[in-house]
């Protein structure tokens, strides 16, 4: 589809009627809004919510309309690259295995016969390791998973410890028992999508007519095949980085024979609120994603040993994966081949990631945590945080999209690797709270202020630890931004970008997921959620308070959704409250929130 | 179903002879007395008219008039906001004073109270405010004016055709004219959405 036809769409869903959705935000603010609403009520009266779903219902419409994207649209200055804005997006792609509520009732008889257990048996002991939140191996169940009881475990565990985090498939018995069960699904209840942030982003940015390229290491046909045609893919070559088309299939030569390259994959279980397993109900919508590691087609992989290849330096061997048809993954610009029975695997060196630089104008990273910058095995990490070093000496933007922790990690190795080097991040809001609750991480909360200003807390703190200019906390209620020291205009444009990445992400993740996706985009449900203003009333109140000022900042950060800072080492923030859609059944969000936080970094014009 | 109580409105009429926040509480509790007997439909139009109107008054609506008077403009606007949960004849001519508020805000709410009685006077009244300085207070007519007017195929409708044209071709603000733009389809009647009639005030 091209731009002009989604970009019509999207002015369809900014232009359906918008009375009901005010008078419905209305009445629950009304109703349900809790005491900050009602305090915002006692002194600016009732009229002040219509005044500001009126500001932000004007802000959304024109955020959404051709001539808001245009003025997004500005390209960025020189350097001789093209001018429109050119991105790159690593190092995540991935095959998501979609499997929703219904074939998720079928998990726990699996479970218990393969673990010769009763259904009560199973829930009591899978309830048992949920309750600890340790795997059937003393390790955390947000970590890795051993045996069908670890799944249920897993799944309990997240139920009621959200967000889901992505533990990795421990052994290859279970990697085959989970194949089985996705194997034996009735049609239908499986979808296979393009996931991981990177290469969703490209296709996306791709389509808005920015140059877009994502890398990533490994890019199987499974991959390539669910890709649009106007993203490229970087290639590293011996001396020579080139861009081809995502649809190409990349490919390696071993023993005379050209193969194509191992697929990365996930299995996502996704539920909606309400749903039961066993006896247990999830409290909310979620989805948790079990991890694999990259894999032939085939079942075998043509080589058994590895080496890896620093920037400088002599060549390490580091342990092969067990199982015969598993790849290894490295985050980082890492070329690789295989030679005899061996695979190779190159960190790029300086030059050539100062080259990668210098080709573009954002550099956006995802897949990155405090484990990613571990001490691991051949000194992986420091060879990714030298290599962000040579990223960060060049003039194009860097942006981290952060993932979250367990609580046996530190925050130290992420800090010291890129702490004062990146100006511009994204997290979750739920994984911002793993990363500020971390042992060597203590953030000054207000524990009597809501809990939206107690987020902004923890990204002001993360904001400082980490030496960033920007960060972009994506939510479920408001999408918090900090910059620093931004100006009025920045946090305008910051709030438009953000509200157009919402608008063209919606289309994306229902056109990976539905055929006729622009009949579903065309009658999208209302897309202001009163739940979002409750919380940007809430902040605004607390950060009225705590800077001792009056009526006046609060009247104005709840209509434009922004408050400068107050010091010039300071943060400017602004508060979204998210404008999303309920989807139709059947569509996979995998990944929205750091979709929406790379395409907004693009119009934000930081 | 929430019953609109005759003593609870009683009450809070009272309040309205109060200056200040006294008087500002007591407008928001009968706006909030509207805004729940909407119930669960998202009714565009409050549904406190009918019963509240009986309740009131001609002392009581004076009172109501009187604060659209106020030196606050938040009382202003929450008195203007009521009067659009209340509807009525009376209502019209005094919300069709103050959209020549000083005051932006009020302005809005006046044309959202207006939007929300509808019938002639209404569209007369929000025919004026589409030189509005303020852009929002520009488009939130224009789309009432679109809304009003929905499928009508009468005479009245010509005069706000013409408006919504001009503004479509004229107006300084793009986000205007889209709204303009917009509001001459729903004049088709094209969007079948809200029913709302232009010639039945509430």
């Amino acid at each position: 589809m091209i731009l002009s036809d989604k970009l019509r769409i999207l002015r369809l869903i900014s232009e359906q009627p918008f009375e009901e959705q005010e008078a419905e935000v209305l009445r629950r603010l009304c109703q349900e809004g809790g005491l900050y609403t009602e305090r915002m009520i006692e002194r600016l009266g009732l009229s002040q919510i219509v005044l500001l779903l009126s500001q932000w219902h004007a802000c959304f419409r024109k955020s959404l309309s051709r001539g808001g994207i245009t003025s997004l649209s500005a390209p960025p200055r020189g350097r001789g690259l093209e001018p429109r804005p050119t991105v790159l997006c690593a190092f995540t792609s991935v095959l998501d295995r979609v499997v929703d509520q219904a074939a998720l009732d079928q998990l726990f008889p699996w479970a218990a016969g393969l673990m010769g257990l009763s259904p009560d048996e199973l829930l009591e002991r899978a309830a048992r390791h949920a309750m600890s939140g340790r795997n059937s191996q003393g390790g955390s169940l947000s970590a890795v998973v051993h045996d069908p009881l670890d799944v249920v475990a897993a799944l309990l565990y997240f139920f009621h410890h959200p967000p889901a985090l992505k533990p990795v498939i421990g052994n290859l018995t279970l990697r085959h028992q989970l194949e089985a069960f996705l194997a034996e699904l009735p049609p239908g209840q499986l979808r296979q999508v393009l996931g991981g942030a990177s290469a969703v982003a490209a296709d996306i940015l791709a389509e808005l007519e920015v140059e877009a390229r994502f890398y990533t290491l490994y890019h199987s046909p499974a991959q390539a095949q669910r890709h649009g045609p106007l993203a490229r893919r970087l290639d590293l070559e011996p001396g020579q980085i080139t861009y081809r088309p995502a649809q190409r299939v990349g490919t390696y030569d071993a023993a005379s024979l050209t193969l194509a390259h191992p697929t990365a994959s996930s299995i996502a279980f996704v539920y909606q609120e309400g749903f039961t397993l066993g006896n247990v109900q999830a409290p909310q919508a979620d989805g948790v994603i079990f991890r694999r590691a990259p894999q032939s087609k085939n079942e075998e992989r043509p080589w058994d040993r590895i080496r890896l290849h620093p920037a400088r330096g002599q060549a390490v061997a580091l342990s092969a994966p067990d199982a015969e048809d598993e790849w290894l993954w490295l985050p980082g610009f890492v070329r690789w081949w295989v030679e005899g029975s061996t695979l190779h695997l190159a960190f790029a060196d300086e030059e050539t990631v100062r080259r990668i630089a210098a080709d573009h104008h954002y550099l956006i990273l995802s897949g990155l945590s405090p484990a990613t910058f571990a001490p691991r095995e051949g000194g992986a990490a420091k060879e990714l945080a030298a290599q962000m070093c040579s990223l960060a000496e060049g003039e194009a933007t860097l942006h981290l999209e952060l993932g979250g922790a367990v609580p046996e990690e530190t925050i130290a190795p992420l800090a010291e690797a890129i702490g004062g080097m990146v100006p511009s991040a994204g997290i979750n809001d739920n994984e911002l709270a793993l990363l500020t609750s971390l042992s060597d991480f203590w953030v000054p909360i207000s524990l009597n202020r809501s809990a939206v200003f107690q987020r902004y807390q923890r990204a002001v703190a993360l904001t400082q630890r980490l030496g960033l200019q920007r960060l972009y906390v994506h939510g479920n209620d408001v999408d918090l931004i900090l910059r620093q020291n931004g100006s009025p205009e920045a946090m305008r444009r910051e709030i438009q970008a953000d509200l157009f990445a919402k608008g063209v992400v919606v289309l994306a993740i229902l056109q990976r997921s539905l055929e006729d996706w622009p009949s579903h985009a065309i009658q999208l449900a209302p897309v202001l959620l009163w739940k979002g203003f409750q919380a940007l009333i809430a902040f605004a109140w607390d950060l009225v308070d705590q800077r001792g000022r009056d009526e006046t900042l609060f009247k104005g950060l709840v209509e434009s959704g922004y408050a400068l800072a107050d010091s010039p080492e300071g943060y400017a923030v602004a508060v979204v409250p998210v404008m999303w859609p309920t989807l139709p059944p059947g569509v996979y969000p995998g990944g929205a929130g750091d979709i929406c936080s790379s395409v907004s970094l693009v119009y934000a014009g930081f | 179903m929430y019953t609109i109580n005759q003593s609870e409105i009683g009450q809070w009429v009272d309040l309205l002879e109060e200056k200040g926040a006294a008087r500002l509480h007591a407008l928001s509790q009968l706006g909030r007395i509207g805004v729940r007997a909407r119930g669960h439909r998202s009714l565009r139009r409050g549904s406190l008219h009918n019963a509240a109107r009986s309740f009131l008054t001609s002392a009581d609506q004076a009172q109501l008039l009187e604060a659209l008077s106020d030196s606050a403009p938040v009382v202003r606007r929450e008195a203007a906001f009521v009067l659009g949960e209340l509807g009525g004849e009376t209502a019209i001519s005094a919300l069709g004073r103050l959209i020549a508020d000083p005051n932006a805000d009020v302005r809005l709410i006046a044309v959202d109270a207006l939007a929300k009685i509808g019938g002639p006077q209404a569209v007369q009244a929000l025919s004026q405010t589409t030189h509005d300085d303020s852009e929002l207070v520009r488009a939130r007519a224009v789309h009432a004016l679109g809304q009003l007017g929905r499928g009508e195929q009468g005479p009245e409708v010509k005069p706000i055709r013409e408006t919504l044209t001009r503004i479509r071709e004229g107006d300084a603000s793009a986000y205007v004219r889209d709204a303009a733009r917009e509001a001459l389809v729903a004049l088709k009647g094209e969007d079948v959405g809200v029913s709302t009639h232009i010639l039945e005030p509430l």
